[in-house]
Order: structure tokens, then C-alpha cells, then sequence
């Protein structure tokens, strides 16, 4: 019990986010409307940022921190065009159909 | 002994954060409307991985990694709500209508 | 001159944040970031706030970072009231879209609100537009702390904010 170490855990957590990250992904193939795929999206980023980190910190290699910040950063940006895209109506009425 | 306590208490962190995450999805699945699911993923998603990456900065301590992961938790708790705003005010000027209850019980 | 001025806080801003991320510090990270800093003010600063700057005092800053950790401590409460719900078999949501006028005069104020709105339980901010506050709630008694006020005033309090009048 004394050098279990919780590195194993972070196998698992990753696992169980993997599995959620797919079912977000049955919300944004299912829609209905255009907001929820966005927002799916948005969801499917965070899972993803945070398996970065805990990847990183299960292997030990310092580089994966990098690059959960940067994805994080971007997975923000996209749903902020997204949402701008949206309601400057380019897309206007696009989930109607 | 201390480090017993010490992967225990990040042990709980990431595990209480796994299960918030996995209510996040739970509430992206069911709910019957946008309106209503941003409302489970800003609030569950957004504490879920707070407290998973809370335990990760605890876990690898304050030299280095964990002020990072710290940075990456502030930008987190910021960006979210922004995130949810912004999409739920673009489907709200957009036209999209939210989902009531059709038995129209006012009582609550 | 404003533009110099937004300048050098925009690059003090990016380089705090740069010699956050490159943690583990040498004098080259501390040089490379002010340069990098620097040149990436330069760019923003001619179209961030153009027209009107934040106006963040030293005050309001150190209130805005208290409110910062306040809102940790009421994203808790808000995630629990979810997985209430959610967990519950019959789902027993309400949904209400609710207008409120709010009392208070300042961007930073209105977009305090907003956020604070966002993470208090079964509350979710649609739509600012000027004084008008779009909320969309999950039933309609979780936005009785909004109507009759409670919020508002946290959120002066928190910020150090003295309402002279409406």
C-alpha cells in the first residue's frame, strides 16, 4: 500500500474519459440542432485537455503539458468562432432542417 | 505514511473529478434541450476537470509542473462559463427556442 | 499617449503569463519572453480596446481576484444541484427563460453578473444586452437569490463597489 503509486489510476481515469469523450460524440452526430454539436465539441475538448495532462504525468514526459495548454486554448477559440460564426448569421437558420 | 495521505487525497481528487465529468456526459445525453444541457457541461464539466487537474498539480508538486497546471485550471475556470455564454447567446439571438414542459403545470 | 500605455500593461500582462508556462526558469526564458511579449503587445494594442479600456483599478482588481475564489467555492454547490437532477430518473427540470433588469452601471459589473449568474445552481446566463439580463433557469424558484437582489449586492460588496444611486 505504501509505494502504490496513483499512476495506474491515470490509466484508468484516461480510459473512462475516452469512453465519455464517445458518448459526447453520439450528442453531436445525433444533434438535433446546430448549438448542441458545438457545444459536444466544446465538451469533447475539455475531456481531451485534461487526458493530455494525465498522459503526461502517467508517462512522464513533460512536453504533453504543452501541448494540453495549447489544445485547450484552441478548443476555447473554436467554440468562440463557432458561436460568433453563428450568431453573425452566416449560418443563420442552419438547424432548421 | 505522508505519502499514503498524500496519493490518497490526490487518488479522491481525480476520482471525484472523473465522476463529475462522467455527469457532465450524463446530462449532455439526457436533457431535453441546448438550454438545459449547457447547463449541466458549463457547471460540471468545468469542476470536473478542476478537480481532476487539482489533483494532478497536488500530485506532482509546486516545483515546475504543478504552477502549470495550476495556469491550466485558471484558464479553465475562465473560458468555460465565456465559452457556454457565448454559444447560448448565439442560439438565443438565433431564434432557438427553449424547451418547456407541455402539461403545463405552473406549480413547482 | 493611450496607445503606448495599453501597450506596455498588454506586454507586462503576456510576459507574466509567458513566465508562467515556461516554468522552470533561466535568464533566456526571462529575455526571450519580454521580447516575444513585447512584439505581441505591440500588434494588440492597436485593436483591443479601442475604444473604451476596462477600467480596472487596483481595487477592483484585488476584488475581482477574491470574487475569482468565491465563485470557486459556488461552482460546488451549482455541479451538485446538477448531478441532482440528473441522476433522478424522471429528470424533473422546468424550464423558464426570465428577464431581469439589473441595477448595475458598469461593463465590469454586468459581466461579473453574468458569470456569477452562470455558476449559482439551475441558473444560466443567455443574453446581456445593456441593463437587460437574459437567465435561463431550470425551474423557476432557483432564480428567486437573482430576483430579489442577493446576487447584486455580493457581487458590489466583492468588488468594492460603494452603489452611489439607481
Amino acid at each position: 500500500m505504501t509505494d502504490w503509486s496513483p499512476a495506474s489510476l491515470f490509466w484508468a481515469v484516461v480510459i473512462f474519459l475516452l469512453i465519455n469523450a464517445f458518448a459526447c460524440l453520439w450528442r453531436g452526430l445525433a444533434g438535433p440542432t446546430l448549438p448542441d454539436r458545438i457545444l459536444a465539441v466544446n465538451v469533447i475538448g475539455t475531456k481531451t485537455m485534461v487526458v493530455l495532462v494525465l498522459l503526461g504525468l502517467a508517462r512522464e514526459q513533460g512536453i504533453w503539458l504543452d501541448v494540453a495548454l495549447v489544445y485547450g486554448l484552441l478548443s476555447f477559440t473554436v467554440t468562440l468562432v463557432a458561436s460568433r460564426l453563428l450568431e453573425t448569421g452566416l449560418l443563420k437558420g442552419a438547424w432548421r432542417d | 505514511m505522508l505519502a499514503a495521505v498524500h496519493a490518497l487525497i490526490v487518488s479522491f481528487l481525480v476520482i471525484a473529478g472523473a465522476a463529475f465529468f462522467f455527469i457532465g456526459t450524463l446530462g449532455l445525453l439526457r436533457f431535453p434541450d441546448f438550454y438545459t444541457r449547457v447547463h449541466a457541461v458549463t457547471k460540471c464539466d468545468a469542476l470536473g476537470a478542476g478537480l481532476v487537474l487539482l489533483g494532478l498539480a497536488i500530485w506532482s508538486g509546486p516545483d515546475g509542473e504543478g504552477v502549470r497546471i495550476m495556469a491550466l485550471i485558471a484558464l479553465l475556470l475562465l473560458s468555460s462559463p465565456t465559452a457556454g455564454h457565448a454559444l447560448a447567446r448565439a442560439a438565443f439571438r438565433t431564434g432557438l427556442q427553449p424547451w418547456t414542459r407541455e402539461d403545463g403545470d405552473e406549480s413547482d | 499617449m493611450k496607445t503606448v500605455r495599453r501597450w506596455v500593461q498588454l506586454s507586462i500582462a503576456l510576459w507574466l503569463f509567458w513566465l508562467v508556462l515556461a516554468m522552470p526558469l533561466d535568464l533566456s526564458d526571462l529575455f526571450w519572453g519580454l521580447a516575444v511579449a513585447g512584439l505581441a503587445g505591440l500588434g494588440a494594442s492597436f485593436f483591443l480596446w479601442r475604444r473604451q479600456a476596462p477600467g480596472l483599478g487596483a481595487r477592483n482588481l484585488a476584488g475581482l481576484i477574491f470574487h475569482v475564489f468565491d465563485l470557486v467555492r459556488l461552482i460546488v454547490p451549482a455541479a451538485l444541484q446538477v448531478a441532482r437532477v440528473v441522476l433522478d430518473p424522471s429528470l424533473p427540470v422546468q424550464p423558464r427563460i426570465i428577464v431581469y433588469k439589473t441595477l448595475l452601471r458598469g461593463e465590469l459589473e454586468r459581466v461579473t453578473l453574468a458569470n456569477t449568474i452562470t455558476l449559482t445552481p439551475g441558473t444560466h446566463c443567455v443574453d446581456l444586452d445593456g441593463d437587460r439580463i437574459t437567465v435561463h433557469c431550470l425551474a423557476p424558484s432557483f432564480a428567486d437569490a437573482l430576483v430579489d437582489g442577493r446576487v447584486e449586492r455580493r457581487i458590489l460588496r466583492s468588488l468594492g463597489i460603494s452603489q452611489a444611486d439607481d
